[in-house]
């Protein structure tokens, strides 16, 4: 394989792991907002 | 007083105006393609009459205004408004051939909310709209979430120092990469990289809630552009609400917000950088004020006990805001249901939550959160002055991909975009009750246009009048140029017509 092809790949798997992370704060996010209306529905409700 | 342009001044704007469209002509090759597949002969004409005519003006334009000229900021400013005027009109040709609207301007409506990413809409028949032009809908969306004026940098504009400030001009300001080609690349390819992983899961979810596999797959290519692109179109009139289902309202939540974030952090994370999503002013700004808003939004649904549990509070209350926050404008509910169940401290979060929008540089509309942590940062700072000795020196800092010194420069610039947007904002909304609409209905709406947003409390329609559509295009064309372009096009067309007067 060459170095070329190689470095590219890095960079793929890289991509990708920077992709997941970004799904996972996103979906952390929104359960972090989700949780904030319950908190809220049992302290008023 | 502005400068003067001279006539060649006007061809390099016509020049560049004239590839942009070209490449929006290219892009009529998709749905062009889409109707074959699908058998619709007829659209099939009316994209092939479109395209003949697009690619005539485009060249027409890109012939006339033949120059050597290198472009200024000017340049890039004016071409970044004018173009986008212009393509809205040529882009609405296969809307009006369609027979789906009641007159052009709703169609060049559509286009420019299409463009804009704000999805509004005023076609009529939405249920029954082909399959081609249902794929130009959300093309059009997805290519105005990356921008117009990227498009035509990737494919048809080679001059570096000159694309940068079409690019500036078309409201992105970040440079990924030294080079302004590799910047609209790297743009595209985040993108498309995003577009293949989501529409995957999303056709995955309308197999498993029940859709054909065919229609599955285009439902979920388009509602990921649209989501992506935090655009807000979908191909049936009841938008998300259609689906009835918790799965696709999550991987649209997913899509939506990743949408709204700037491309230099999905560029920084991607290439290693993985705190960034983190300590990134933006990235924080955005999460406080969506906590914050989400507990205002469901507070006042409590109060008046909208939702019965905590599971519909949840799912309604929270996809809303979060839709409306990011600007995407995906609705779960009626639009009515806003203006008669949701009540007045709900709506008004939501009409925050409009204004304040997703992240620069990235598919959201708003006056975006790096301003409003910007804002922030500085009345911290000028509060630690008032409590301290006068002498006493404070450097105030944020984190905004490397650690930065807050300038006056930047409050500057900040307080007049928020000062700009809520400006128009009242406009719009002062439009709105002009034409009859109670004050809060005329509020939201605005806030909707002006953020980019596409949610609608009801008075979007083909039946408004013909003025308040108008200013609704102003004010989404405004807002997702983030006005320094259209200023710049409006002092542009004054000065060069004051100069033929003289």
């Amino acid at each position: 394989m060459s170095p070329a092809r190689i470095a590219r790949r890095r960079q793929n798997r890289l991509a990708a792991s920077g992709a997941l992370i970004e799904i996972a704060y996103v979906v952390g996010l929104s359960c972090a907002c989700c949780l904030v209306c319950a908190i809220a529905w049992f302290a008023l409700g | 007083m502005t400068v003067k342009p001279t006539l060649d001044d006007v061809k390099l704007v016509l020049s560049y105006t004239g590839k942009v469209v070209i490449g929006v002509a290219i892009l009529l090759v998709i749905p062009m393609l889409t109707a074959i597949a699908a058998g619709e002969w007829d659209c099939l004409v009316y994209f092939a009459l479109s395209l003949g005519i697009s690619l005539s003006i485009g060249f027409l334009l890109a012939a006339l205004g033949a120059t050597d000229r290198k472009a200024g900021w000017m340049h890039g400013m004016v071409t970044g408004g004018f173009s986008w005027i212009v393509v809205m009109a040529v882009a609405a040709l296969p809307y009006w051939f369609s027979g789906h609207y009641l007159s052009y301007l709703d169609a060049m409506f559509d286009v420019m909310s299409g463009f804009t990413t704000t999805g509004l809409v005023l076609i009529q028949d939405l249920d029954h709209v082909a399959t081609s032009l249902n794929m130009w809908r959300h093309l059009l969306t997805f290519v105005g979430g990356q921008g117009v004026i990227v498009l035509a940098l990737t494919f048809l504009v080679k001059d570096s120092g000159g694309g940068y400030k079409l690019y500036v001009g078309e409201g992105k300001d970040e440079r990924l990469f030294p080079s302004i080609f590799h910047t609209a690349k790297a743009i595209w390819k985040i993108s498309l990289a995003y577009l293949a992983v989501g529409t995957l899961a999303l056709w995955a979810a309308g197999i498993a809630i029940g859709l054909p596999v065919g229609d599955a797959f285009l439902h979920g290519l388009w509602v990921y552009m649209a989501a992506w692109s935090t655009g807000g179109f979908a191909p049936m009139s009841q938008n998300i609400l259609y689906y009835h289902s918790a799965l696709y309202e999550g991987i649209t939540v997913v899509f939506f917000i990743l949408g709204s974030f700037n491309f230099a952090l999905h560029n920084a994370v991607w290439n290693g950088n993985r705190k960034e999503i983190v300590k990134n002013i933006e990235t924080a700004s955005f999460a406080t004020t969506m906590s914050l808003l989400t507990l205002v939004t469901c507070w006042g649904l409590m109060k008046l006990r909208v939702y019965p549990d905590l599971a519909a509070l949840v799912r309604k209350g929270f996809y809303q805001l979060a839709s409306a926050h990011t600007t995407t404008g995906f609705m779960t509910i009626y639009p009515r249901q806003l203006a008669n169940e949701w009540g007045d401290l709900a709506v008004l979060a939501m009409i925050v939550a409009m204004l304040i929008g997703g992240s620069a540089c990235s598919t959201a509309g708003g006056f975006k959160g790096l301003r409003v942590g910007i804002i922030w940062k500085a009345l911290v700072q000028e509060t630690r002055k008032l409590l301290k000795p006068g002498s006493a020196v404070f450097a105030q800092r944020f984190h905004y991909h490397g650690e930065k010194n807050l300038s006056e420069s930047q409050v500057r610039s900040a307080a007049l975009i928020v000062i700009m947007y809520v400006a128009i904002f009242f406009f719009a909304t002062l439009a709105g009750c002009a034409a009859g609409y109670p004050l809060l209905e005329s509020a939201f709406e605005s806030a909707s246009v002006t953020g980019n947003v596409g949610f609608s409390i009801g008075v979007t329609q083909a039946a408004m009048p013909s003025f308040l559509k108008v200013v609704y295009i102003f004010n989404m064309w405004a807002g997702r140029l983030e006005f320094m372009a259209v200023l710049a096009t409006f002092a542009f067309i004054a000065a060069f017509f004051r100069r033929k007067q003289a």
